[in-house]
């Protein structure tokens, strides 16, 4: 099997490549045959300031280590409400103020609700929708999910094998973007403005295109989360 | 302008006097009108008038229960609420430039105000004598001609975030109840809160949503599974006086001040402040919308094109 983490470079010869996070300088770098490719703005966890309550989950650091990336591709979880569906669902308003979605298995119009069973009411995604994108007309498709329309996964390679096996499990914490980044970008990339996760890893909507289409989110990719103590070393910066 | 149906015929409905119902009537047959816009939302409009409107602005008035008015078209682009503030109708939504407007209706629904509103996103305050909005950055007064009157700021829980949870507002004479609901966003997650202010200020937080205003208690629903619970509120404290567990996901509505009337599968009201049975109806399907009027309770369906009207027994004085 050939290595995933190199790749034949125009001379025939295989070229290391390599994903690496630098939460303290909050820089993500795409480094291939020892050279910096890829270089952009990425901000990791922070943990909460002292009375900050988070009722649904504690933000904390981006975990440290060394990973290997397994999926690009839409994401959702119940754990997060408005992440329940996937980013470009279609969506309508419903009866008596609530949402539906289109299950697209079934093909059959749902309501939208988080884990406890509250249903979402047009007038929050309405809202949501207008502090996003300014726009007063229900949206067509679902575009609040939390992790925006793609999420990059993932893990610890235990048993070194370059394989998602064993007990080895696809980390909680991954490479994202967010709704209000999404809208933002529309604007222009300059008007971006990334904050702190709750330990994933934020990136622009166009960045994670670039890596994208540089290959840096192939599966096996090896992926480094350094401390967020180190700096990026001088051959890199 | 679309024709409108005006078909009002009798359905009979199973009626059933509760405990605690002594001196209720029981509900006498009650008629069916067909309205021309469905799935919308239901404000009574005072005595037996009902608005039923939806957010592209299409509005229709059943007056007195029976007769429907022509369909007649809200002048806001995009209407997002709709309220009965005292005497007045008011209306808050965007107009076609996509710029935030209040509006005062008439009863026969024609603007006899509008204000144009900063680029916020408010709510239409309940409770006062004269009309205010509130939005995350307070309260803001709605003065004759036009005329944006002053900002104050709302109650809040200390530390309390930026939020995406769509606000309540109610003042009375002692001040304004403020709520929010839940931010259901991963950024900005928060829980759900209602804060009071002055010398006795109290403050609320948790999973509950659409506060309800009733008489001297604040009602509060929090979803559970299948079931919903429904907690009353001293208005004058915060202290939960009683608490109910209800099937599904209701709809609530206020009755005068003294009762609490839930439409699930089933309408029945409870009285205030301890949530006894005080009548039931069984409803046609499961309650999307109800609005409580003088002698009526109007209900929509999901999904349906007809406004079912249930005689409505009078609370008993206490």
């Amino acid at each position: 099997m050939s290595d995933p983490q190199s790749h034949p470079s125009a001379h025939g010869r295989r070229v290391r490549k390599s994903l690496h996070f630098y939460p303290g300088e909050k820089q993500l770098l795409w480094i291939v045959g020892g050279e910096v490719e890829i270089r952009a703005e990425a901000w990791g966890g922070e943990n909460p300031k002292p009375n900050e309550v988070d009722p649904v989950m504690k933000p904390r650091r981006t975990t440290p280590g060394t990973f290997i990336i397994h999926t690009y591709a839409p994401y959702r979880t119940k754990t997060w409400a408005w992440s329940n569906v996937r980013w470009g669902t279609p969506i309508k308003p419903g009866p008596n103020n609530t949402v539906l979605y289109l299950n697209l298995a079934t093909r059959a119009w749902m309501t939208m609700k988080d884990r406890h069973g509250n249903e979402f009411t047009q007038d929050e995604v309405l809202k949501a929708h207008w502090g996003n994108y300014g726009k007063t007309a229900f949206p067509t498709t679902w575009q609040l999910n939390d992790f925006g329309p793609f999420s990059i996964r993932y893990f610890k390679d235990k048993n070194h094998d370059g394989k998602l096996d064993g007990d080895e499990r696809l980390s909680g914490e991954m490479i994202h973007t967010t709704p209000e980044n999404e809208a933002q970008a529309l604007q222009g990339d300059d008007k971006v403005k990334l904050g702190s996760s709750h330990g994933c890893i934020h990136v622009k909507p166009r960045d994670r295109e670039f890596f994208k289409q540089a290959g840096a989110f192939r599966r096996g990719t090896k992926f480094v989360i350094h401390r967020y103590e180190e700096v990026i070393p001088p051959q890199w910066r | 302008m679309a024709m409108i149906g005006r078909s009002v015929f009798l359905s009979t409905l199973f009626a059933c006097a509760l405990g605690g119902s002594a001196g209720h009537a029981r509900p006498p047959a009650a008629p069916v009108a067909k309205t021309s816009i469905p799935n919308g939302m239901l404000v009574s409009l005072g005595g037996n008038d009902l608005l039923v409107w939806n957010r592209d602005g299409q509005a229709q008035v059943l007056r007195g229960g029976t007769s429907w008015q022509p369909e007649t078209r809200l002048p806001l682009a995009s209407v997002r609420q709709v309220r009965v503030q005292g005497s007045r109708v008011l209306a808050v939504g965007f107009d076609a430039e996509r710029e935030p407007v209040a509006l005062q209706l008439t009863a026969a629904l024609a603007p006899d105000a509008q204000w144009k509103l900063p680029q916020e996103w408010f709510e239409i305050g309940e409770g006062a004598t004269s009309p205010w909005l509130l939005s995350e950055k307070g309260s803001l007064a709605l003065s004759p001609n036009g005329v944006l009157g002053a900002r104050a700021a709302l109650p809040a829980p200390s530390g309390a975030k930026s939020s995406s949870g769509t606000l309540y507002g109610y003042r009375s004479e002692s001040g304004v109840v403020a709520c929010q609901g839940e931010d259901k966003t991963l950024a900005n997650a928060a829980s759900a809160w209602c804060a009071s202010q002055g010398s006795a200020a109290w403050q609320l937080e948790g999973r509950f949503r659409d506060p309800l205003v009733c008489g001297a208690f604040l009602v509060l629903r929090t979803q559970q599974a299948q079931k919903t619970e429904v907690a009353v509120h001293a208005l004058a404290s915060g202290a939960v006086v009683a608490k109910a567990l209800v099937a599904g996901r209701p709809q609530l509505a206020c009755n005068e001040g003294r009762e609490i009337v839930i439409g699930t599968t089933v309408i029945e009201a409870k009285s205030l402040p301890g949530l006894e049975p005080a009548w039931k109806v069984k409803a046609k399907g499961p309650v999307a919308a109800m609005a409580v009027l003088d002698d009526w309770i109007a209900y929509q369906k999901s999904g349906s094109d007809q406004v079912q009207l249930v005689a409505r027994p009078k609370p008993s004085a206490k």
